[in-house]
């Protein structure tokens, strides 16, 4: 995802992976032109903030030993929320992610135990659950996600059966 | 019906009035949350799910008895930027909602003193607006409880009618972000502090405010230092913690602010260097002379002339209150004025040019330092 951002007048373009378009309130095309125009400094911070997030993330990423069991998320079905979301935004998707991703919430963020448990809860995501998510992904214009999903989709059903 | 127009033709009342307790006290606001079960929070929501969610809200937020008559309503993608830019400086709006557009709605109140804004950064958020600020001695937040009361009233109403996420039975209410479920509810204390602020002592206010639980910032919230002397303080929902419980705590806190504020003011007053002295007439003449003012130098400068008011440094013929209440007028007017010129560089002339013309029309007297003062 690109995204061009004009700050004091500087066109600046920032290549964004799928994760980072899920910010939406800062991401919201709509939203950011008028962000430009109001805050530039505080959109400026923003950026910063979300870029030190993805930073860390990355680093985090790495240092999980799990880490074929790191794509397997723990969703909101209400809303598709998930955990990764959470961490990244520290805000939560809608009112049901409080019921679903509550041992999360309980926890304290970088507990790696609790990471496993919550890995082990999880079962691998069926094809189906990633149609679905696919088709929400659609539905919400977040075209980003919706390619990694069919990608994944794919290699789901070309991988060779168990 | 409200029309665009008349929304915007005249500023709050309560932005013009001096403010309380020798003009520390501005205002007091207090920001209600709400989402609704079942949607996506709007950060993480489309277009479609905002639509459902205000088609939900608005036509019962519209029956309440605040927006029932002559209230305001529009969706966002109807208002402009310059409007959304007023609206901003007339504190009608948040910075959150006036950067949004579809299925995010605004209702302001016939009055101007209770906004509902849906879809901002939750489903829900109202702020409502303290009118009229009678001087209140220590303790006697009698006037406020009336308007916290009121509040009250208004957010059980709205309680009994939308099936709002959370338990409203136990004033306890779901937000987007987890760490700021609880009551719901925001009080904000709009403070003028020029006193502290000229003596560098906002630091150590800020640290004690952290020690109290009670948070500070700026009141102008774009980023840069243009403070103008105004600060909020304001209160951070808890679980458990109720309205009630909050109220006489928080305006502890404030009236301790304030007499600080006002503790600084005479020592100032008293202090042989005569630096206030100097800093309110030396103002006086940058506003009587200047040819280019940015809005951050009318601010700051408006800001010292109303402590030099109320310290009596200056007499304004017109009396204080009155001159405090023209001087807040004209700095909307030329803030909204400026903000919205279509040539930029016009705006420092004009601002200039209309200052010199207010002060000219204005007839005052200078008060030396009492020499009984020095002792
Ligand atoms: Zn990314
Ligand atoms: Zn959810």
């Amino acid at each position: 995802m690109f995204l061009t951002q004009i700050v004091n007048g500087k066109v600046t373009e920032m290549a964004l992976c799928e994760e980072c378009a899920k910010a939406r309130g800062l991401f919201d095309p709509q939203s950011l032109t008028f962000a430009e125009k109001f805050f530039p400094q505080e959109l400026q911070r923003q950026m910063d903030k979300i870029v030190r997030q993805l930073v860390q993330g990355d680093k985090e990423e790495k240092r999980r030993p799990a880490a074929e069991g790191c794509d397997v998320i723990t969703a909101c079905p209400v809303c598709h929320f998930t955990l990764e979301d959470y961490r990244r935004t520290n805000r939560l998707g809608c009112p049901d992610c409080y019921t679903f991703l509550a041992s999360e919430l309980n926890a304290p963020y970088g507990d790696a135990e609790d990471v496993e448990t919550t890995q082990q809860e999880q079962p691998l995501r069926s094809t189906k659950d990633l149609e679905a998510e696919l088709q929400q992904a659609v539905e919400r214009e977040d075209y980003e996600r919706a390619a990694v999903l069919r990608d994944e989709i794919k290699a789901l059903n070309n991988a060779p059966k168990a | 019906m409200m029309k665009l127009e008349t929304l915007l033709k005249e500023p709050p009342a309560h932005l013009l009035e001096a403010g309380d307790r020798q003009d520390t006290l501005l205002g007091v606001f207090v920001r209600t949350v709400r989402n609704l079960k079942g949607h996506p929070f709007p950060g993480w929501s489309t277009s479609e799910g905002r639509r459902a969610v205000a088609e939900a809200l608005v036509p019962g937020l519209l029956q309440l008895p605040e927006f029932k008559r002559g209230a305001f309503h529009a969706e966002m993608p109807a208002l402009d930027f310059d409007t959304r830019q007023q609206l901003l400086l007339y504190n009608l709006i948040s910075p959150s909602l006036a950067a949004r557009q579809d299925g995010c709605h605004i209702i302001i109140s016939q009055k101007k003193n209770a906004v509902a804004m849906v879809n901002e950064e939750e489903h829900l958020v109202i702020h409502r607006f303290r009118q009229g600020y009678p001087p209140c001695k220590r303790g006697d937040n009698l006037r406020v409880g009336h308007f916290l009361e009121s509040v009250e009233t208004m957010n059980r109403t709205m309680d009994a009618a939308f099936d709002f996420a959370g338990d409203a039975a136990k004033d306890h209410y779901l937000t987007s972000i987890p760490s700021e479920c609880g009551c719901g509810i925001q009080i904000y204390a709009l403070l003028h502090l020029p006193a502290l602020n000229l003596s560098h002592m906002m630091g150590q206010v800020t640290k004690a405010m952290e020690k109290l639980h009670v948070s500070i910032s700026p009141y102008y919230s774009d980023g840069s230092d243009d403070t103008a002397n105004r600060f909020m303080l304001y209160t951070f929902p808890a679980p458990g913690v109720h309205l009630k419980d909050i109220q006489e705590y928080f305006f502890e806190v404030v009236e301790r602010v304030v007499e600080r504020e006002v503790g600084v003011r005479n020592h100032l007053l008293h202090e042989p260097g005569q630096r206030i002295f100097d800093r309110v007439g030396r103002t006086y003449g940058m506003l009587k002379q200047a040819r280019r003012l940015s809005i951050k130098e009318m601010r700051d400068a408006f800001s010292i002339l109303r402590l030099g008011t109320v310290l009596d440094i200056i007499e304004w013929a017109c009396g204080a209150r009155k001159f405090i209440e023209s001087l807040s007028a004209l700095e909307l007017e030329l803030t909204v004025q400026a903000a919205t010129m279509e040539d930029e560089d016009a705006a420092p002339l004009m601002l200039a040019e209309r200052c010199r013309a207010f002060m000219k029309a204005t007839p005052h007297v200078f008060h030396s330092p009492k020499d009984s003062d020095f002792d």
